[in-house]
């Protein structure tokens, strides 16, 4: 027995020593593949990139704080952002997401196509950030310099002009635009969609060139002219349509559990006074919630009146809806702009009307009677070239963009119009409507020599009332 | 055992089970066996951070004027129509009796004793660990061991949130999307094994001693996991399942795997019991590591010496100087290198796949690090050891370690991870001891200790990085937040401000501050730590308490933001230098007396609205307002025990050997507290809280048995 158990004593020890020396292998330090997250992929595919870059499309034309500067919307509840509280927020996120995808496919995608498509929408995200804080890094970003200067907001405009134009250049080949939920891989919607945004960015600096002949001007004329045409039928619209479930569209989650926004009562108010039908979808009645009030006292107000108008017409805010992000309507108007400068020698009146008729059209609606052209509120009765007829057309372009306040903001900082009074509670400074968003706090965590340099050129420091370059 | 939780609803289960035993074989082997089982549920919602059901409104979005033992006693009240009756309503005039639900239901808030009916985490953990080895001893100096050590925990955890909860709210589920009606569940599987060998040599030569020993340690690790949770609610109300998930139920599974191997030498060495050197030396390949370099080499080193024996001073009953020096190795984690991989997104929009590009860059050449700490001490003894000292100077300087290197995220990414920086610690440790009272009647010991951190500067972060990104933070980078910054100590609260001059405020027509988005506070680390222990025995009594505090460090506090907005905090209701309350209007002689400079410098001061004050400091971020200091002094707990005789007492005498009931209180007193408003002894994050579950004061009674 004793020597039974010692001998299994010694085959325990022997075991152990072989399994020991079975382990040598791991003193070389090799683990085989133990340290890979099977998980996961080294290789990127580049449609899967499109579809998650195109996916944020809706977020970006529907951000809720610029309408609330636009007075498209009120604040029914915590009025905050619509009394105009530091507007301090970060760029960087956006970099680091969309665009870093957009530009991995740039550099790296299987095609001229693809790569186009991502110039495009490039262009596109990098317009809604310079025009929210004016200057911001471009040349070095996206580049791999860890700490990107900031370029003067001309100099963005400038690259993202000519970035269009190489974009409507580099389409050819066969290569298939892959993971393409906005077009679904049609070229030729690419390039109206390119000519289109080349013709929003020249008028987005008209206070900079007014006059025909300048820069703004020229490059108008070149987008108008492109071989390969530019929107002008609501079929070609670049639209970002949300399936519904798991993705649903940001209208519908506004008021999926809070209330916090309503219809604006000045925006109801402009759509009354022109009796314009388009009220009847931009809000869910016609009693507009005030604006830029005091929390007690919208509170109480939103209390007696629980029918005030929520954003859109219920049917236009299924979970499954659309989000416009360039139309048909605003191309249309942004051409009446051109014409009403004397940038261009098209008819003004015509594209004018055809602009508001296709915005009607856009929100299914039948186009208004002939009264409603007339109208003083509406009718343009300057001669073309003279820029007299600019407050009604910046006033259409203004209705034809909501609800996307970005645009709404960008259409009064760039016009003046329509006339908005600001806040009658508001509780910055200066008490005036912000300008601009405020450099956030990762840029001066991460970035501090870039940031305060691009502060010193702005007219009263790193503030909400600093006017950026096309606002000036 | 089974514990009762403070909140509503939660408590703890716990069972234990060990068995050990070791049997010689022979005279040289012996073959020994550990086996522990523990399973513990535990229920409860716990959740304190922003806007949780409970402190999420009691201190940020309440109303004082609710009783809350008419909340308890009206849990289970019902609306007419059916739902659960809330507190928390919209404004009365929006009462429309052909909605009433719109009214009664709960705008933001619920009961809160409800909540806890209606919302049911659980988490249920096995955990099996044992080892078996094998001792072979062939020579009284030679031994030989073999260990197989195994632990296995497999934890499963479910989340309910009853359907009730969306039928019975009308805004709650911006904040709450679990409330439409959730269950999530986990099942989580870690195994971790080693194998190890060591062979001892231990002897004696006259008045040297040596025991060196040579090992291996192979070391295995797998980790899988399966969780999944609804959302968007529930498909049939009240269904707990993941199948009953209204969209497309999230799911996630991981797989982890860990395995190193390590050389290692150990070897202590001593001389006539009062010289004492133990030495180190280990070597480790891990899994984790490029496989190019998978090496950490880690050394340490300890030096004692009791010159009280050689002194032979009769007042100096013990003393010691000693001195170590230590390195513990740091790898990378599992999958960190090579890193920069796409994982495909669960959901497609309409059958499209959905990626994006990782935010992190790694070092192709990065390697393992240690961390190194140095330390020598002194310890006193006197009085046959009556009093007693002791003295430690430490350091510590973590160099090149593992670590996310700041990119500015314009560049599309927002860290490299790579071995850099410097970070360097040095501190000081008293610690004293006294018997002022030491006899057959009266026992009485004191015991203090003073910490000091003196430095725990960063040197430096690496390459041309002033500071990290945000580490932790309350409420975003809109309340200040907790990163590194070169130059200064480890963990500076940092963020939004006031603008000042000369440290003035500065103030603009209105009377309102203005932002500075790049404040410093300082460090949220304290500078001294402290405690005292003392106790008392006097024949069948004991007495003792225990107190703590420490001095220095910030913290944020979002309660305190959201309850000056919201008015709930005490300075939102006092009484201005006009002997007016700040909450009348200004013109009838109320409002906030607020001063500070104008843009030029010059003194300003204004009364202004009480709400438009407290609300512009959020508005305009200035922040300043809800920083604090950690400074505090606690008692932590006070017992008096008394032995009863049980020895002496005939019922008692056959089966008890000691019997000790004793009272205690458990958090009495906050001495001193340098902030007013928030008890910083129990705050839940490194840079403050978010909406911190409350420290409690517990008085109770315990009888201690003893067979």
């Amino acid at each position: 027995m004793y020597r039974k158990i010692i001998k299994n004593g010694f085959v325990i020890l022997a075991a152990s020593v072989s399994l020991s020396l079975a382990s040598c292998k791991r003193y070389s330090g090799d683990f085989g593949d133990t340290n890979q997250n099977p998980a996961v992929t080294s290789t990127p595919i580049y449609g899967a990139l499109l579809t998650f870059a195109e996916s944020a499309l809706g977020g970006y034309a529907s951000q809720v704080r610029y309408g609330l500067y636009a007075q498209y919307f009120s604040e029914t509840q915590y009025t905050d952002i619509s009394l105009y509280s530091l507007p301090q927020l970060a760029h960087e996120g956006e970099y680091l997401g969309i665009l870093n995808d957009l530009q991995n496919i740039i550099n790296n995608g299987p095609n001229d196509n693809i790569k186009a498509v991502s110039r495009i929408l490039k262009t596109y995200y990098y317009s809604t950030i310079t025009d929210r804080w004016g200057d911001v890094p471009y040349s070095q970003a996206l580049s791999g310099v860890s700490k990107p200067a900031f370029d003067k907001q001309s100099e963005i405009y400038t690259g993202m002009l000519s970035e269009l134009t190489a974009a409507v250049n580099q389409f050819g080949g066969t290569g298939v635009i892959a993971g393409d939920i906005v077009y679904g891989g049609n070229v030729a919607k690419w390039k109206k969609l390119a000519n289109s945004l080349r013709m929003r960015l020249a008028i987005q600096i008209s206070k900079r060139f007014p006059a025909a002949g300048a820069y703004a001007a020229v490059q108008f004329n070149a987008a108008l002219n492109d071989p390969a045409g530019f929107i002008s039928d609501n079929a070609d619209n670049f639209i970002l349509a949300y399936p519904g479930g798991n993705f649903k569209s940001p209208w519908f989650n506004l008021y999926d559990g809070r209330r916090d926004i309503g219809e604006s009562e000045p925006m109801v108010n402009l759509l009354s006074s022109l009796g314009d039908g388009r009220q009847s979808v931009f809000g869910s009645s016609a009693q507009g919630v005030p604006y830029g009030r005091l929390r007690a006292y919208v509170d109480t107000w939103t209390g007696a009146n629980p029918n005030w108008s929520r954003v859109l017409e219920p049917s236009y805010r299924n979970e499954n809806g659309k989000v416009v992000v360039l139309s048909a309507a605003e191309t249309f108007l942004h051409r009446a702009e051109a014409a009403d400068r004397g940038w261009t020698s098209e008819n003004m009146n015509t594209v004018y009307q055809q602009g508001i008729q296709a915005s009607f059209s856009q929100w299914g609606l039948t186009a208004p009677a002939p009264g409603y052209f007339s109208q003083s509120g509406v009718v343009l009765n300057q001669p073309a070239g003279t820029a007299a007829n600019l407050k009604n057309i910046a006033i259409q372009q203004y209705i034809g963009a909501y609800p996307d306040g970005l645009r709404g903001w960008n259409i009064w900082r760039r016009t003046g119009w329509p006339l908005l009074t600001p806040a009658p509670d508001a509780t910055n400074t200066s008490r005036q409507i912000p300008r601009r968003c405020t450099y956030g706090q990762t840029s001066y965590s991460s970035n501090a020599a870039a940031v305060n340099a691009a502060v010193a050129s702005l007219s009263g420091g790193d503030t909400q009332d600093a006017k950026i370059w096309w606002d000036q | 055992m089974e514990t009762q939780g403070l909140v509503p609803t939660s408590n703890l289960k716990k069972n234990v089970l060990n068995f050990s035993g070791a049997i010689d074989v022979s005279p040289k082997v012996t073959v020994s066996m550990n086996f522990n089982y523990s399973t513990q549920t535990l229920r409860g919602e716990f959740n304190d951070a922003y806007s949780n059901q409970t402190t999420g409104s009691f201190n940020q979005w309440f109303h004082r004027n609710l009783d809350m033992k008419i909340l308890r006693e009206l849990k289970d009240l019902r609306t007419p129509t059916g739902i659960w009756a809330s507190w928390n309503h919209a404004n009365p005039n929006s009462f429309d009796p052909a909605n009433s639900r719109a009214f009664y239901a709960g705008n933001f808030w619920y009961n809160f004793y409800k909540w806890f009916d209606l919302v049911q985490p659980v988490s249920n953990t096995d955990r099996y660990f044992g080892d078996i080895s094998f001792a072979y001893q062939p020579h009284k100096n030679w031994k030989f061991r073999g260990t197989y050590r195994k632990q296995q925990n497999l934890v499963w955890e479910e989340e309910k949130f009853y359907t009730d909860l969306v039928e019975s709210g009308t805004q709650t589920t911006g904040n709450c999307p679990e409330c439409r009606g959730f269950y999530s569940t986990n099942n989580a599987n870690t195994n971790r094994t080693n194998l190890e060998g060591q062979i001892t040599f231990n002897k004696r030569y006259n008045k040297f001693g040596v025991n060196a020993s040579l090992g291996t340690d192979i070391f295995r690790q797998v980790q899988k996991e399966l969780r999944a949770n609804t959302n968007n609610g529930l498909s049939v109300p009240n269904l707990f399942s993941i199948a009953n998930s209204r969209d497309q139920a999230t799911i996630v599974n991981t797989r982890r795997h860990l395995r190193y191997s390590a050389l290692f030498f150990t070897g202590s060495f001593s001389y006539d019991n009062f010289l004492n050197l133990d030495v180190t030396y280990r070597q480790d390949w891990m899994s984790e590591l490029p496989s190019d370099n998978p090496f950490i080499t880690s050394k340490s080193a300890g030096l004692s010496f009791i010159f009280s024996q050689l002194l032979k001073w009769t007042p100096l009953s013990f003393g010691k100087l000693r001195a170590s020096i230590g390195e513990i190795p740091i790898g990378l984690g599992f999958a960190q290198f090579p890193g920069f991989a796409y994982a495909p997104g669960q959901f497609q929009w309409n059958g499209n796949l959905m990626m994006t590009t990782p935010d992190q860059l790694v070092d192709p050449r990065i390697r393992g690090s240690v961390t190194r700490q140095m330390e020598v001490g002194i310890d006193l003894e006197f009085l046959k050891r009556r009093v007693g000292v002791s003295f430690t100077y430490w350091n510590g300087d973590d160099r090149d370690f593992v670590t996310q290197l700041t990119v500015n995220g314009s560049s599309g990414y927002n860290s490299l991870l790579t071995n850099a920086g410097l970070i360097k610690k040095r501190g000081m440790n008293f610690k004293l001891m006294g018997r002022p009272v030491w006899n057959s009647n009266v026992k009485w010991e004191i015991n203090t200790n003073l910490g000091l951190l003196s430095s725990n500067k960063v040197v430096d972060l690496g390459p041309d990085i002033q500071k990290t990104l945000g580490i932790q933070g309350n409420w975003g980078t809109v309340g200040p937040y907790m990163l590194h910054e070169v130059g200064k100590d480890w963990g500076q609260l940092f963020g939004n401000g006031m603008k000042r001059i000369d440290g003035q405020p500065v103030l603009d027509a209105a009377g309102l501050y203005i932002n500075d988005p790049a404040v410093s506070y300082g460090s949220v680390l304290p500078k001294y730590t402290f405690g005292a222990q003392t106790t008392i025995e006097y024949k069948r009594f004991v007495l003792s308490a225990n107190a703590d505090g420490q001095v220095g460090g910030k913290f944020f506090s979002l309660s305190n933001m959201w309850g000056s907005f919201s008015g709930l905090t005490a300075r939102t209701a006092t009484i201005n230098d006009k002997g007016n309350p700040i909450r009348d209007a200004v013109a009838d002689g109320g409002g906030v007396h607020v001063f500070g400079v104008d843009n030029t410098g010059r003194p300003v001061d204004y009364y202004v609205e009480a709400q438009n004050y407290f609300h512009s400091i959020y508005d305009r971020r200035a922040m300043d307002h809800y920083v604090y200091d950690l400074t505090f002094v606690k008692l932590r707990e006070v017992s008096l025990g008394f032995s009863l005789p049980v020895e002496k007492w005939s019922f008692t005498r056959k089966w008890a050997s000691k019997a000790v009931l004793s009272l205690t209180a458990r958090n009495p007193i906050l001495i001193y507290a340098k902030t007013e408003d928030f008890d910083p002894s129990e705050i839940s994050e490194l840079s403050g809280e978010a909406g911190n579950l409350p420290g409690t004061r517990g008085f109770g009674m315990n009888l201690k048995l003893g067979f």
